[in-house]
């Protein structure tokens, strides 16, 4: 029988961490980027960011720099 | 002889990968939260062959049970329940940089992974000494609730602040937080 060893699940989890955070690089929308970091506190900021900006698209929200 | 649970562990991880993956290349935001369902109950079953149980049972219960109904929440609340063109829209060669740069880090973790083969767990929290102090829940709630209370009461207040921001940030000034018939 095969033991289930930590370096596995570690390249397992190394894996994921890395497609999160492609996603968290090419994509645009604040709800995928989120659930690419699962933050669930940030969504009240992407509430209020859209209540202004009418928008979730991340390259649309300029508001520092303007 | 099979050797099923080694047989789960490649289930499960796999359903995480392709879980993950369809996460990021789905187009409708509820494809991608329901993908991230997915990608949670295979990261339970991952937490119950490494004896956690507990953390699988948590796992369940806040992120797929809390936070992805909350998730579920906003996308319905923004009225964003419709396909997104914004993978395409993003500039071919930031994506193979991406791609190849995020590779590449992967490539290195993992291989300072397999450095660490040989590396047994030891310390006060192998799976042996947690079932010797009456397993999981037992074993966390003692550390918890004794050596760790600091730490423990700090991220409660943390968490506290966290969530005061949250509504003063979503309650603009001016605002009564009704919306107009």
């Amino acid at each position: 029988m095969t033991m289930l060893e930590p370096w596995m699940m570690l390249v397992v989890s190394l894996i994921i961490f890395g497609v999160g955070l492609f996603g968290l690089l090419v994509r645009k929308n604040l709800l995928v980027m989120l659930m690419c970091v699962e933050s669930a506190v940030g969504l009240g900021l992407v509430i209020a960011l859209f209540r202004t900006l009418k928008t979730v698209d991340s390259d649309q929200i300029q508001i520092l720099r303007d | 002889m099979i050797d099923y649970p080694f047989l789960a562990f490649v289930a499960f991880s796999t359903i995480a990968i392709l879980g993950s993956l369809m996460v990021i290349f789905k187009k409708n935001p509820v494809a991608s939260a329901f993908a991230l369902v997915a990608v949670f109950f295979a990261f339970a079953g991952l937490y119950a062959l490494m004896s956690a149980h507990l953390v699988a049972a948590l796992q369940i219960l806040v992120y797929t049970g809390a936070i992805m109904v909350l998730f579920v929440f906003v996308i319905m609340l923004l009225n964003q329940d419709r396909p997104v063109e914004d993978f395409k829209s993003s500039s071919g060669p930031f994506k193979v940089i991406s791609g190849v740069a995020v590779s590449f880090l992967v490539f290195l973790f993992v291989k300072v992974a397999f450095l660490a083969r040989g590396i047994v767990p030891a310390g006060d929290w192998t799976v042996e000494k947690m079932e010797e102090q009456g397993g999981n829940v037992k074993s966390i709630a003692n550390a918890l609730f004794s050596d760790h209370i600091l730490q423990f009461e700090l991220t409660s207040f943390l968490l506290l602040g966290a969530i005061v921001a949250t509504i003063a940030i979503a309650k603009r000034k001016g605002s009564s937080g009704r919306t107009a018939p």
